[in-house]
């Protein structure tokens, strides 16, 4: 099914037709009266969705963790391992297949942990896409962050840096269509920006949203795999200044307002501009420190900290679990390795095996795996939508090269034509696999998904119609994703 | 092989059991038997009774019951549009004369009531009808279709009053064939078929893609007869057609069922499939749509409308087409089109209605007027024309305007719009205390601002963001020359027209030239007509790029013909200023010359994608009034302008009916707030100016007074309408277009910086800019305040030319930065503003007060303000009182929280450190035990080797050095000993050896360049030879520098130099690569293959790692270097994915030998091995035998093993991980933050009470800069 949003005949480029801002003016009635921007987004977001809205798993999630793995980990490495005699001597995995919870459904041993919780979760195996052209990194991290691919790609796949043409992130979709009532910050990325080589945070922003809805960035300083260097946060900009201490801020802010009750008529004048919901908002998150807050990872219990893993990867999916809990909507955990460096990143060209069992496969399982438990300990699944995935998966055979990338005996090249993603929470079946690959985990053989149909399903759980339109910078009408949630993955 | 022509589209083809005979059934309902040798037709047979297509075109249309879905339709059954107390005169009908020319054609008809008011209203839907003669039907909307051909009389009654119509419907007796253009296209349109969403998209849906609006008649036909197995359509069963059973819902169709069958579009597609879905290209296209009612006015909300458009075409006919139309309301605010052109009124006020059919397109503005009682109109006071103009239209639409504004809102509103800046307290005390008249001194203060050097700063910076002024463009010296420049011609008020053609025609570089940047930001003709259309005549050329402009006239061959002005022009680098600099670049593009030469060529054009087609420059529209063009033209008849100079000329016409008058209306917009046509930026027949008296006399003052920038803004804001209060009455507050009342505007980025600077005294500080500098000053986008104040409040990023780049809106990220951000606070706090001094000198409270308002709202405060303001300065005390009370109490529980801390961390260290003690035993005996374990292993291996080195080597030696070949010794290969030898990744290092190896020591991880220098002289060369090697060094032995011992070699280069000053390095061709040994799918000869990417292939030679190996280049032809000598650049690189794979220890030599080059040995163990064994002296013998060690592979294994087994022990990781978690436990715990923070307020606090009177001010002045009276202009 495809639908058909908006009126008969009116499309692209009309810019002064289509969904916009003023039709919202007219759904209290006599207008801006009494309506917040806030409310105006929500009919907003509520119109575009009644036809289609509901189903299994509308609106269940309160919030989303993205826990991006980029550089592409390998599904037959991880959690779709295949039987070490099926399969030919350049495929199979060096690691061996342990059981899980799950009767039946085994994972490679780099796995011990997640496999004692993916009754929690589900595994799409048949992750899979056709790139158009050599895919690499960057439009591939691109399509999977906002739905949509870039004409401009190198030959090797690279994208330019960020524009404000971009699409945007689909954190920065949701923010904007379902605006938080928290003093929060409502979109938070972190612990480094998506990058491959020199291109930085391509598909991280809000594009044509404009900067308003770019996520909070929480980028702390140092390197990457130095393992305190979450204890690095710094959020000043979320920090009263120290002349001005919250119960001086609090009288300035009082006199403010006396002096506003004096001029009226301007008051009425830029009443538009809904400028005290703003600054009562802004004030709250300064005074209430809630953000602030969020982030002293150090007030969590040595313990529960080991629990997630003493590393920058563990401390932000911990990080991720007290922002959501504070009211964020959306967290992105980016892992904390560019996507095509070496080492700790998923891109095993060589040298996969050392690499992944005592580098990014340990980091991953104890991280991912304490998410999933805490967050369920606490109440918090059910109403938090969390996602593992990467850009794809790898090549089933060693030593080949499929992206003009030289790979090693000991090395897989990318493969985006079957992999594997995680997804749970927020009513998502539990302990459930979708799909299947076939013998080699080349290709899927059941209920292939495209990353974007992952996007749909995000959208989905967060009651947002993926089909909604928002305008590009030209005013010209896109739908938030070309796709539809896979409703099979909800209970 | 052979082919056969069956005629009709193939649906099926089936092999018979025995294999003769091919069955093939055709769209046309024939099986045809061929025989499958011969491919001879044996028989044809109909299976089933099909009509003929002869016959189909015969039968009648059958007349629908409904002839259209009218579901979405608002028929307004239950409305009265004439309401209580309105008294109808007389009704009058359109048109008078009905002519119904065929079964498929029907007329909207209009009825109009007049009443006594003099007032008019629509009563189409609530008449009476009849009819003299049964030849047509009218139903409630007043549509009349015929259903015979005759004629009659049509009669409209209501409430006693009639009115006649004469009908004549013809087109009867002549068969009825639909045409694709005329009658089937406007019906897909209508549906929605080819719509941008559906099936007109880009990719089409479905499958299934239509060009957009049908602008391409040719694609889809072809799309519905060819495509897909031509099961679109299917003239034998023309009802089977899948265009036919998807629209009708008949089998799923995604978009829904869009229309019924036996309805007139069924019918008319249907007759059009049946006689064959052919497409005449000669037929006629409307050539224009009238769009009736004109101007309606409707004076009571709720009120509604039937609007009718009229289709002309080439040869004087036409066609009522209002049921295929469409009808956009431009401000659904005021009213709303159903899907058949009727209007329903919402809210009082004015909007555009645009009909469009077929690329055509018509306009017209609806005004609702609304309940006006007790409206009595007062003509105003009219300072200049643009006065009457204005009042013009609030006399029409009953709008009574607001009172001139005060002299202090004045003062200021007059600033900020022409300077930037709020006016200092002197000025505004001096302008007060004037006592001229309001007009005079007003009159005054704008012709001082004008022109004054901040004037000029605050509009060169408007016109560095419409010019995209961005050193990422430009790099930095770049955009300040270019800024400056801008300025320049800001200063000398240059015609606007002389400005325009100046940077249009900007050849050279663009250093010396720097409105030459245009063309260096702007690179292709593309880039360049869109942005040029839109910044300079405000039209937007980017949707006609693909396709013709669904909604304008502007079509895809306008856009390549005005592209093709600026297909001739060249880039080049500008080497004198910038030989080598280069800018920008990324992965998708290169990077550009710093400076560039821009100039015009002789070469070049653009293709029109759709036509494939080269476009010939040609104007849109004409416009020859050329002001700039002949006198720089010198003489006429020997000077050719080049495309550049013709397009400009074009452009800055007098004539040229957007370029004035866009730039008109953009200078009303930015000093009202509001333009005539807005967005300012935007000028298209759909958006039509809301008083287009005044654009036009702006316009017309504008060019007479010779493109004069200043007498138009001097004129405008000479308006007494620009000096309105913003204040409104009952009568203009919800008028938003007309100018009745000044409007709030939020101040732009830099205008709120400067602001804040100017009116607290504080001196701003930018990064990368002078100490000093305003934000209106800045030359580049990219400086800001550390915090990114600017970008934070809108500032644009100067990558287009929108106006829309720019935001002045408010949202939570712009609150928080003027909350709390470091700009605002720094300017508030800084100790050395304005303020403190205020604070200082002013011993009196209300006075300090009085002042502080005066500064920052350019205002005196009124008692009552300054009695609220006291109020808040006497909480001081008290807030601090609280607070050291809170401090007292909170540190008091600290002490007993801190103990039990105290305990606890003291508990958690002796847990840690008793893991560590219980581990130790266990940790010293494991320990013990390795270091044993290590040295046994460092013995046995030791002798090992010494055993191996005693026994077999020397057998070994003799039976190798016997196997030798002649031709290895042939080649003379002699060691090269470089410079220099250097690596780019920083943690690797390279040693030379006195044997001339080299050995890389330090981290991997990185790709890697080696780069030696060996200057050489006196010499051949014909080859190299690149030695790898072991080395009891290196991490794994060699030749790599990793572990494994593996290395990647991707890429050799070799440079020579003659001079050492010349710069120029030129290449040795490499031609032949040999190698002793290659990985697999690593060959050697990747290494000569010119790709430097890191993801290229290259030599390896896993399998045989721990092993000498080596690599022979051949030169294209030998290098004979004389005794002066020259400088060789070796380059090996080691580029590989995760850049572990460095070379370790290697050496390079070379000979001068004649063909063939053989992998040989160096020059001195040839020449010992050329000599008879016993002819060899004993430094000869050891030699050879400390060379042969290096080559034996048992030796080296057996050599790696001891190396081994001497490495020191790996640390053990339990007792790291057990000390990590001691050093964690032993961190000494930090104050409860609360408390700590509380300690800092307090510290503060005990500041600020001290000095009450600065706390107080500073509070007062941030409270008024986060004000909305601060933040707007109003």
């Amino acid at each position: 099914m495809f639908r058909i949003p908006g009126p008969k005949g009116k499309d692209l480029c009309d810019s002064h037709l289509g969904i916009n801002r003023r039709d919202f003016l007219r759904v209290g009635g006599a207008g801006m009266l009494g309506m917040t921007l806030n409310n105006i987004l929500r009919a907003q977001s509520a119109s575009t969705t009644s036809s289609f809205a509901g189903g299994p798993g509308w609106g269940k999630a309160k919030s989303v963790i993205m826990v991006y793995l980029q550089g592409g980990p390998s599904h037959l490495d991880l959690w779709d391992p295949k039987q070490r005699d099926s399969v030919p001597d350049n495929v199979r995995s060096e690691f061996n297949n342990i059981s899980t919870k799950i009767p039946g459904i085994q994972f490679t041993d780099i796995l011990p942990n997640l496999a004692k919780v993916n009754d929690k979760f589900t595994m799409i195996r048949s992750m899979s896409y056709t790139p158009d052209g050599l895919f690499n990194h960057t439009a591939a991290i691109y399509q999977i962050m906002t739905g949509y691919t870039t004409d401009k790609v190198s030959p090797s796949g690279q994208l330019e840096p960020p524009s404000p043409k971009d699409f945007p992130n689909f954190g920065s979709n949701i923010t904007r269509l379902k605006p938080t009532d928290e003093p929060m910050l409502p979109f938070v990325m972190l612990p480094r920006p998506l990058q491959e080589s020199n291109v930085v945070n391509k598909g991280g922003t809000a594009g044509f949203l404009g900067k308003s809805y770019n996520p909070y960035y929480l980028f702390p300083e140092g390197d990457d795999m130095k393992l305190d260097k979450m204890d690095g946060i710094k959020v000043d900009d979320l920090q009263l200044r120290p002349d001005v201490f919250s119960a001086r801020l609090r009288r300035r802010a009082n006199l403010r307002e006396a002096i506003n009750a004096q001029m009226p008529l301007i008051d009425k004048a830029v009443e538009e501009y809904n400028i005290d919901e703003f600054y009562s908002q802004a004030l709250n998150l300064l005074v209430s420190g809630r953000a602030r807050d969020a982030f002293d990872i150090g007030a969590e219990s040595e313990k529960l900290r080991d629990r997630y893993g003493r590393n920058t990867f563990g401390q932000s999916c911990l990080l991720a679990r007290r922002l959501v809990e504070a009211g964020t909507k959306v967290v992105e955990v980016v892992w904390p390795k560019v996507a095509n460096s070496g080492d700790h990143s998923w891109d095993h060209h060589v040298g996969l095996s050392k690499r992944m069992k005592t580098q990014s496969g340990p980091m991953l399982d104890q991280g991912l795996s304490a998410l999933f438990e805490d967050l369920d300990d606490r109440g918090l699944l059910d109403e938090t939508l969390v996602v593992a995935i990467g850009e794809f998966g790898r090549s089933p055979e060693k030593g080949v090269s499929t992206s003009g990338n030289t790979n090693s005996s000991d090395g897989r090249d990318h493969w985006p034509y079957c992999y594997t993603s995680v997804i749970g929470g927020a009513g998502i079946k539990r302990g459930y696999v979708h799909g299947k690959s076939d013998k080699t985990g080349s290709a899927p053989t059941e209920d292939p998904v495209h990353p974007t149909e992952i996007l749909a399903t995000v959208y989905h759980a967060m009651g947002i119609d993926p089909a909604t339109i928002v305008h590009n910078h030209l005013n010209q009408p896109r739908e938030l994703v070309k796709a539809e949630r896979v409703s099979a993955l909800f209970a | 092989m052979y082919s056969i022509n069956v005629d009709s589209p193939v649906y099926s083809v089936a092999y018979s059991p025995d294999g003769k005979t091919v069955a093939v059934g055709t769209s046309d309902g024939r099986i045809q038997f061929i025989d499958a040798m011969t491919g001879e037709s044996r028989k044809t047979l109909i299976p089933v009774d099909v009509t003929d297509s002869a016959t189909l075109a015969k039968a009648e249309i059958k007349r629908p019951d409904n002839p259209i879905s009218l579901k979405k339709a608002k028929t307004q059954a239950g409305h009265n549009n004439l309401v209580d107390g309105q008294r109808l005169r007389s009704l009058s009908i359109s048109p008078a004369s009905i002519e119904l020319t065929g079964p498929m054609t029907y007329n909207q008809i209009l009825v109009t009531g007049e009443l006594r008011s003099g007032d008019s209203i629509d009563l189409t839907r609530e008449v009476e009808w009849s009819i003299s003669r049964t030849v047509a039907t009218v139903d409630k909307r007043g549509i009349i279709r015929p259903d015979s051909a005759g004629k009659a009389t049509l009669t409209a009654s209501f409430k006693g009053k009639k009115a006649v119509a004469k009908v004549s419907s013809t087109g009867f007796e002549t068969t009825y064939h639909p045409d694709y253009l005329v009658d089937v296209n406007p019906i897909l349109t209508r549906l929605g078929c080819n719509a941008g969403l559906c099936h007109g998209a880009k990719d089409g849906k479905g499958g299934f893609k239509l060009s957009l609006r049908g602008y391409d008649s040719v694609y889809d036909v072809r799309a519905f007869g060819d495509d897909h197995a031509a099961r679109r359509v299917n003239f034998a069963s023309p009802d089977d057609s899948l265009m036919l059973l998807k629209s009708t819902g008949a089998v799923p169709h995604e978009g829904g069922m869009v229309t019924e069958v036996g309805s007139d579009y069924y019918e008319t597609i249907r007759k059009w499939i049946s006689e064959g879905a052919v497409l005449n290209a000669e037929s006629k296209k409307v050539s224009r749509i009238e769009l009736l009612p004109q101007n309606p006015v409707i004076q009571t909300i709720g009120s509604s409308q039937q609007m009718r458009i009229i289709a002309h075409y080439p040869d004087g006919s036409k066609q009522d087409v209002t049921q295929e139309s469409f009808i956009e309301i431009g401000n659904i605010e005021v009213a709303e089109a159903d899907d058949f052109g009727l209007i329903t009124t919402i809210r009082r006020g004015e909007a555009p209605i645009l009909a469009r059919y077929e690329g055509a397109y018509a306009a017209t503005t609806v005004t609702v007027m609304g309940d006006r009682t007790g409206f009595v109109w007062k003509e105003p006071k009219s300072w200049n024309e643009i006065d009457q103009l204005v009042a013009a239209k609030w006399k029409r639409l009953m709008i009574s305007p607001s009172d001139l504004t005060t002299d202090s809102e004045f003062i200021r509103r007059i600033h900020l719009d022409l300077i930037g800046l709020p006016p200092s307290p002197d000025t505004v005390i001096r302008f007060l205390a004037d006592r001229r008249s309001t007009q005079e001194k007003r009159a005054e203060i704008i012709d001082s601002l004008i022109g004054s050097p901040d004037f000029v700063d605050h509009w060169s910076n408007k016109w560095a963001d419409m010019l995209q002024v961005n050193s990422k463009f430009l790099g930095k010296e770049g955009s300040q020359l270019f800024r400056d420049w801008i300025r320049d011609q800001v200063e000398e008020n240059k015609p606007y027209n002389e400005f325009v053609y100046s940077i249009l025609t900007a050849s050279g570089s663009n250093k010396e030239n720097p409105p030459a940047s245009y063309y260096k930001i702007l690179r292709t003709p593309e880039e360049l007509v869109e942005n040029t259309t839109h910044l300079f005549l405000a039209t937007r050329f980017n949707c006609n790029k693909c396709h013709d402009h669904p909604f304008e006239k502007w079509n895809v061959d306008n856009y390549y013909q005005t592209a093709a002005f600026f297909s001739q022009i060249g880039l080049e680098r500008d080497k004198k200023n910038a030989e080598k600099e280069n800018i920008g670049g990324s992965a998708v593009d290169n990077a550009t010359p710093l400076y560039e030469l821009i100039s015009d060529i002789t070469e070049g054009s653009v293709t029109n994608i759709v036509t494939g087609e080269i476009a010939e420059p040609t104007f849109p529209f004409s416009a020859i009034k050329h002001t700039v063009y002949p006198s720089s033209m010198g003489d006429k008849n020997s000077w050719e302008p080049s495309r550049r100079e013709q397009l400009a000329a074009w452009i800055t016409a007098e004539d040229n009916q957007f370029f004035a008058k866009s730039y008109a209306n953009r200078i009303w917009g930015y000093l009202t707030g509001t333009g005539i046509i807005e967005p300012i930026d935007d000028i298209r027949a759909g958006n039509p100016p809301t008083n287009p008296e005044l654009l036009n006399h702006l316009t017309d003052f504008f060019i007479d007074s010779g493109f004069n920038v200043r007498a138009l803004i001097s004129e405008i804001c000479n308006s007494r309408t620009y000096q309105l209060s913003f204040r409104t009455n009952t009568f203009n507050e919800d008028d938003t277009i007309n100018y009745s009342h000044g409007k709030a505007r939020r101040l732009p980025a830099e205008v709120i910086f400067d602001a804040v600077y100017s009116v607290t005294g504080a001196t701003p500080n930018i990064p990368g800019a002078k100490p000093g500098m305003r934000a209106a000053q800045l030359p580049d986008a990219k400086l800001d305040t550390k915090s990114g104040f600017l970008a934070t409040l809108g500032r644009p990023t100067r990558e287009s030319a929108c106006e829309c780049d720019r935001q002045n809106d408010v949202q939570l990220g712009a609150v928080m930065s003027l909350l709390s951000g470091p700009s605002i606070a720094e300017a508030v706090g800084d100790p050395r503003n304005a303020i403190s001094k205020l604070v200082k000198t002013e011993p009196d409270d209300r006075e300090l007060i009085d002042q502080l308002y005066l500064r920052v709202l350019n205002r005196k405060p009124s008692n009552k303000e300054i009695e609220v303001v006291q109020e808040n300065w006497s909480l001081i005390e008290g807030d601090h009182n609280t607070l050291v009370d809170q401090l007292a109490e909170m540190e008091r529980d600290w002490v007993y929280r801190k103990a039990a801390l105290d305990a606890q961390r003291f508990q958690n260290i002796s847990n840690a450190q008793f893991d560590v003690d219980e581990y130790m035993p266990e940790f010293k005996a494991k320990k013990a035990a390795a270091n044993k374990a290590r040295r046994n292993q460092i013995k046995i291996t030791e002798k090992s080797l010494a055993d191996f080195e005693w026994n077999s080597l020397p057998t070994n030696q003799t039976a190798a050095l016997q196997s030798i070949t002649a031709d290895r010794l042939l080649t003379q290969w002699e060691p090269l000993v470089p410079e220099k030898a250097e690596a780019t990744a920083k943690g690797i290092k390279l040693t030379i050896n006195e044997d001339a190896t080299i050995l890389a020591s330090g981290e991997i991880g990185k790709n890697v360049d080696y780069t030696l220098t060996i200057p050489i002289k006196d010499k051949r060369i014909s080859g190299f030879m690149l030695e790898v090697l072991v080395d009891d060094l290196l991490p794994g032995f060699g030749p790599g520098l990793n572990e494994s011992g593996n290395f990647v070699i991707s890429e050799i280069k070799i440079d020579y130099r003659q001079d050492p000053e010349a710069e120029k390095e030129t290449p040795l061709k490499l031609v032949d690569v040999a190698a002793d040994y290659t990985e697999e799918e690593f060959n050697a000869t990747y290494v000569i293959n010119g790709n430097r990417d890191r993801n290229d292939k290259a030599w390896a030679v896993g399998g045989q790692e721990r092993r000498p190996h080596w690599l022979r280049l051949k030169l294209d032809q030998p290098f004979v270097v004389d005794e002066k000598g020259l400088t060789l650049t070796i380059t090996i690189e080691c580029r590989y994915s995760d850049g572990d794979f460095s070379v370790g220890k290697f050496r390079l030599l070379t000979t001068g030998s004649e063909d063939p080059l053989n992998l040989g040995l160096p020059s001195n163990i040839s020449a010992v091995l050329n000599k008879a064994p016993d002819l060899r002296i004993e430094d000869e013998v050891s030699m050879l035998e400390e060379w042969y060690k290096y080559q034996d592979p048992d030796y080296l294994a057996k050599r790696f093993d001891w190396v081994k087994a001497k490495k020191p022990l790996p640390i053990d990781e339990k007792m790291e991980l057990l000390k990590m978690a001691l050093g964690w436990a032993e961190r000494p715990f930090l104050d409860d933050p609360v408390l700590v923070q509380l300690r800092s307020d307090v510290l503060h606090s005990v500041q600020q009470d001290g000095n009450r009177r600065l706390t107080a001010a500073q509070d007062l002045a941030w409270a008024l800069i986060n004000n909305s009276a601060f933040i707007f202009n109003y």
